[in-house]
């Protein structure tokens, strides 16, 4: 048993957990003070689930799926937004059931294909969250507006994947140079 | 190839993954707990903030044509015109009031102080409904006092304090139902309600009011939470269908909100 065990990932010191842990906090507070303050359609860009979607099919889909719910906690518990506790607790489980089975390459397409999906789930999810709160609060709601400016969302996520995937990987040394050849698969714990 | 771990050493690295993010979501709320980290956590946040307008503003003037900017300075120069009849005609009234009221022996009102405060996080919504401010319970905050900028023109109002910050829901929010009054020869008053976007609706207006675009809206006090008179915008369009037993308007703010970073908290009228 033991010869399939990376023991130099075994012996992974708590930093590495905790600079993921800093890194979330990082692109949370980005995502939050920065690209929210910028002009539309930029504003829109999620900078945490893009990030998230990335560290979910280039590290592990463990930490991608934690990543991608604990920032829609986050941002609910402070008040910065509804619906996106749900969002992202139906974005995490598309993102674990989907991810292993259907987009299990390290491929582009399958980054693409995995980011599509978590998006879609996220705003589908948020939509289906205000709907239901609409219809048992007061509050107005313009599903149209929404819906528009949702699929927004979607496209920039879809744009952030595609564009910024590549400098992030290299940035935070993920960076084969390529993705990784047809065949291999994914490893579903902690990052080595 | 790819070497295959044991199921039980995954599980356990699944489970040191869950902790470590459970430990984080931990950590935060701790950080926002504990006045001293929050208050650094806020002014680091208040940074993020001030940055990423900076960098919006210089993208809009990036991408603004030449037309767009000669169009917006004629508006400008036009509401400079109005602006300034205006003031000589309010600096006329006030030198006939401060002579009434010498004459009366009426003693002002102290005018309550504001809090000043900053912009922290802007909400994640697709239209900015909401900001967090960096002042909160422990500054002496309350639920429903009006937020202003450029002391006196209305950007929101208090929705939740908490221990070092607050959330102000912005007029823009569909949440938003503000009592209002419209500036001119008889004062209309309604109740202005936010949309989806920068556009507000002043709704019940009665039918025999007369208003016209370019009339100042500001809010009534009649709500007893906001004070009288702060600035909400102009009326752009009045809507008057003859069956219908109120009129609307819409009505155009006289700033952006993603621009403003420094505000000022007005307690409520009962405090003053």
């Amino acid at each position: 048993m033991d010869e399939f065990v990376n023991t130099a990932t075994t012996n992974r010191p708590m930093m590495a957990k905790a600079a993921y842990g800093l890194l979330f906090l990082v692109t949370l507070a980005l995502q939050t003070g920065v690209v929210v303050s910028l002009p539309e359609p930029y504003r829109l860009f999620p900078l945490a689930l893009v990030v998230g979607i990335i560290v979910l099919h280039e590290r592990s889909v463990v930490v991608g799926a934690w990543w991608i719910l604990a920032s829609g906690f986050l941002l609910e518990i402070r008040g910065l937004g509804d619906g996106l506790m749900f969002a992202g607790l139906v974005a995490a489980v598309v993102a674990t059931t989907l991810t292993l089975p259907v987009f299990a390459k390290r491929s582009f397409w399958a980054l693409l294909g995995v980011g599509t999906a978590i998006a879609v789930a996220y705003i589908v999810g948020r939509l289906v969250w205000l709907m239901f709160w609409a219809i048992f609060s007061d509050r107005a709601l313009n599903f149209g507006s929404l819906a528009q400016q949702g699929l927004m969302t979607i496209l920039m996520t879809i744009i952030g994947v595609f564009v910024f995937g590549a400098y992030i990987r290299r940035f935070l040394g993920w960076s084969r140079g390529k993705f990784v050849s047809k065949g291999q698969s994914y490893d579903i714990s902690f990052p080595h | 190839m790819v070497k295959l771990r044991p199921k039980s050493v995954a599980i356990r690295r699944a489970t040191l993954v869950s902790a470590t993010f459970l430990g984080v979501i931990l950590f935060f709320w701790l950080l926002l707990r504990i006045p001293t980290l929050a208050r650094v956590y806020a002014r680091v946040e208040a940074g993020l903030v001030r940055v990423g307008t900076n960098i919006g503003t210089g993208l809009i003037g990036f991408t603004r044509s030449e037309k767009s900017l000669l169009e917006q300075l004629e508006v400008c120069e036009a509401t400079t015109r109005t602006l300034a009849r205006e003031a000589v005609s309010v600096a006329t009234l006030e030198q006939e009031i401060t002579e009434l009221r010498a004459l009366l022996g009426y003693t002002t009102k102290a005018q309550a102080t504001g809090l000043s405060t900053h912009v922290i996080a802007r909400a994640v919504d697709n239209d900015v409904t909401r900001v967090l401010i960096d002042k909160g319970e422990l500054d002496g905050v309350q639920t429903g006092s009006a937020v202003v900028i450029d002391d006196g023109v209305l950007f929101g109002m208090i929705e939740s304090v908490r221990q070092t910050s607050s959330v102000v829901r912005l007029v823009t929010s569909p949440q938003s139902r503000i009592p209002a009054a419209v500036l001119g020869a008889n004062r209309t008053i309604g109740l202005v309600e936010g949309r989806q976007g920068a556009v507000l609706i002043m709704d019940f207006i009665p039918q025999d009011a007369e208003l016209g675009t370019g009339n100042l809206v500001v809010t009534s006090g009649l709500d007893g939470l906001v004070r009288e008179g702060l600035i909400i915008g102009l009326v752009t369009e009045v809507v008057a269908v003859e069956s219908a037993p109120f009129q609307h308007a819409f009505i155009e703010l006289l700033y952006e909100p993603r621009e403003w970073t420094s505000l000022l908290i007005l307690p409520p009228p009962t405090g003053l």
